[in-house]
């Protein structure tokens, strides 16, 4: 986690420095920030059913296929990660349901 | 021509094509959401579990639409037109703009907290984007420049 930050961090200040490609730069960060928030997301898909075990019906935020936060509500789980310094909005945050029916959309 | 690639994604008992995107309200940050693409969803609409997840105020704006999902009442409050941005195939970021609601569901409980958010029909009709079903997996969404 702490080289998530120190990593974000060394390119928002290279972000700062540059100027005229500064747009691309931010792109290429916002691209790679939606992909790891994908690889989270499939994480939370492929795992749910063992993550019963221990949050079921609990909050539970994702990062880097790591379970980093856990609370009845996702407000809980919000102030858990902004005490850690982590982003909420751009954190997997799920809830962990029983079996679910299918519901036809 | 470019493409968005889709995942396959459990959502309300069932795999659904889904994407990841980015959401940005007038100049507030960015947050990142997950949503169904929905040909049967007439809007795209942010879940309030998404919404929860930022500093965005909307319990304040009145509902525009009461729509029904499954057994599911819900109001969809107007967020306005937002940016949204995806990934495309070649990792680069893509940019619409899009009319967007958050929908809140009326009945509290279990399901109401797993609601998604869906990509509805007035994006894809917006801009012009096609849904492409392969045989082998790996759907994406077909943006005509």
């Amino acid at each position: 986690m702490k080289k998530h930050k120190f990593i974000y961090n060394k390119t928002h200040k290279f972000i700062e420095k540059r100027g005229g490609d500064n747009f691309k730069m931010i792109a290429n960060t916002l691209a790679m920030e939606l992909k790891s928030f994908e690889t989270d997301s499939i994480f939370f898909q492929n795992k749910k059913p063992d993550l019963r075990k221990d949050f079921l019906n609990k909050f539970i935020a994702i990062k880097k296929k790591e379970i980093i936060a856990s609370g009845n509500s996702i407000e809980e789980v919000n102030k858990i990660l902004e005490s850690k310094d982590i982003d909420p909005a751009k954190t997997v945050i799920e809830f962990v349901p029983e079996e679910e029916g299918i519901m036809v959309l | 021509m470019l493409k968005i690639p889709l995942f396959s994604g459990k959502s309300l008992g069932f795999n659904r094509d889904m994407v990841t995107f980015s959401v940005k309200c007038g100049s507030l940050p960015n947050f990142f959401c997950k949503g169904i693409v929905d040909t049967g969803c007439p809007f795209t609409i942010i879940s309030e579990s998404s919404i929860k997840r930022t500093g965005i105020s909307y319990c304040f704006k009145p509902s525009k639409y009461n729509v029904q999902l499954g057994n599911i009442n819900m109001d969809l409050i107007e967020l306005g037109v937002c940016e949204i941005n995806f990934r495309d195939e070649n990792g680069d970021i893509k940019k619409f703009e899009q009319e967007i609601y958050v929908g809140i569901p009326k009945v509290k409980g279990y399901l109401a907290q797993e609601l998604p958010s869906f990509i509805g029909k007035d994006f894809l009709n917006n801009h012009s984007i096609s849904i492409i079903n392969k045989k082998e997996g790996n759907n994406y969404l077909l943006v005509d420049n």
